[in-house]
């Protein structure tokens, strides 16, 4: 608050001494209009808000009370029903439950420092329909190899670059 | 007022339930493309101890010390390689220099994501080799195929990602 505005407040309260009073309304003569101004409307203001007695106050009361207990009983199931500590407890459960599903199901295991550790190449049976081609199977650690021996040699000049 | 509770808390917990659902169908449609994506894959590697060449496939990275324990062989040049989509009853073929083909005549997916498979070793239009195996994905099978120059063709099949 600014000084002007200290020293009007505390003139309109009547706490300024005769003489600050007199040099207050010197340095401001506009104030006894101010004054009159502010009279003015704490008159009205008063005529205004005058209390009001109530028709029915049992009934307004009970009103209120009846608004209070359904906000509060909407907050409370609002709180069971998806904020509640039993709720997020489940709901916590439930996401872990389901990402260790999904870990499971989706991820593939195996020893990762080795990528090859996953290897699965058996070999159930083989078949030549030429009696003078052999096949036989040599299962060796990460590496099926079906041998065939008896087949014709590949020309040299023959291109298997395409 | 009750009834209407009671309902409320209904309604949220199917809520619930169609959120679990929707993640699954969710997860369930994201895991779907990796299964569909999968190739019939293969490659014709020529091995010998005087090729000048010596490069293996990205698919068969990690393998050039056991291919040489194996074959007994210290040099091996990847010569072509192909790759098929696999699709459910139909039959995928690769092949190489025109007479050499690998067909996969028929693949049933397993328990634990394995897949019976069945490949015919064809030369020129003969018939050479049947062969049925269970294999995994991204596990190549190697065939030591015929003599060619100073080595040995090889041709490798697998089913890939």
């Amino acid at each position: 608050m600014r000084p002007f505005e200290e020293k009007l407040t505390a003139w309109f309260d009547g706490k300024l001494s005769a003489e600050e009073a007199r040099s207050f309304l010197k340095d401001y003569p506009s104030a006894l209009e101010e004054k009159a101004e502010f009279l003015k409307l704490r008159q009205l203001l008063r005529q205004g808000l005058e209390s009001r007695v109530l028709e029915h106050p049992d009934f307004f009361n009970a009103q209120i009370m009846a608004q209070i207990m359904r906000e509060s009983v909407q907050r409370r199931s609002l709180r069971r029903g998806w904020l509640g500590l039993p709720q997020i407890a489940w709901g916590g459960v439930g996401a872990l439950s389901l990402g260790f599903a999904m870990f499971v199901a989706l991820i593939p295991h195996g020893d990762l420092s080795d990528p090859r550790s996953g290897y699965v190449a058996d070999v159930l049976k083989t078949k030549t329909h030429d009696p003078n081609v052999k096949a036989t199977v040599d299962n060796q650690k990460n590496m099926t190899i079906i041998k065939v021996e008896g087949l014709h040699k590949v020309p040299p000049e023959k291109d298997l670059n395409h | 007022m009750g009834i209407v509770e009671t309902d409320g808390l209904g309604s949220r917990r199917h809520c619930w339930w169609l959120i679990l659902v929707l993640i699954t169908i969710f997860y369930g449609f994201w895991a779907l493309p990796a299964r569909a994506t999968e190739i019939f894959w293969g490659c014709l590697i020529y091995a010998s101890d005087v090729g000048q060449c010596n490069s293996l496939p990205q698919r068969l990275s990690g393998y050039d010390a056991r291919m040489s324990s194996a074959f007994g062989y210290s040099r091996f040049c990847l010569m072509a390689q192909r790759q098929a989509p696999l699709q459910a009853q139909k039959e995928a073929g690769l092949v190489f220099s025109n007479d050499l083909k690998i067909i996969l005549t028929s693949l049933t997916g397993v328990s634990d994501g394995k897949y019976l498979i069945r490949l015919l070793l064809v030369e020129g239009e003969e018939p050479v080799m049947e062969t049925q195996a269970r294999v995994s994905r991204d596990s190549p099978l190697f065939i030591r195929g015929p003599n060619w120059r100073d080595g040995q063709i090889i041709i490798v099949v697998m089913v890939a990602a």
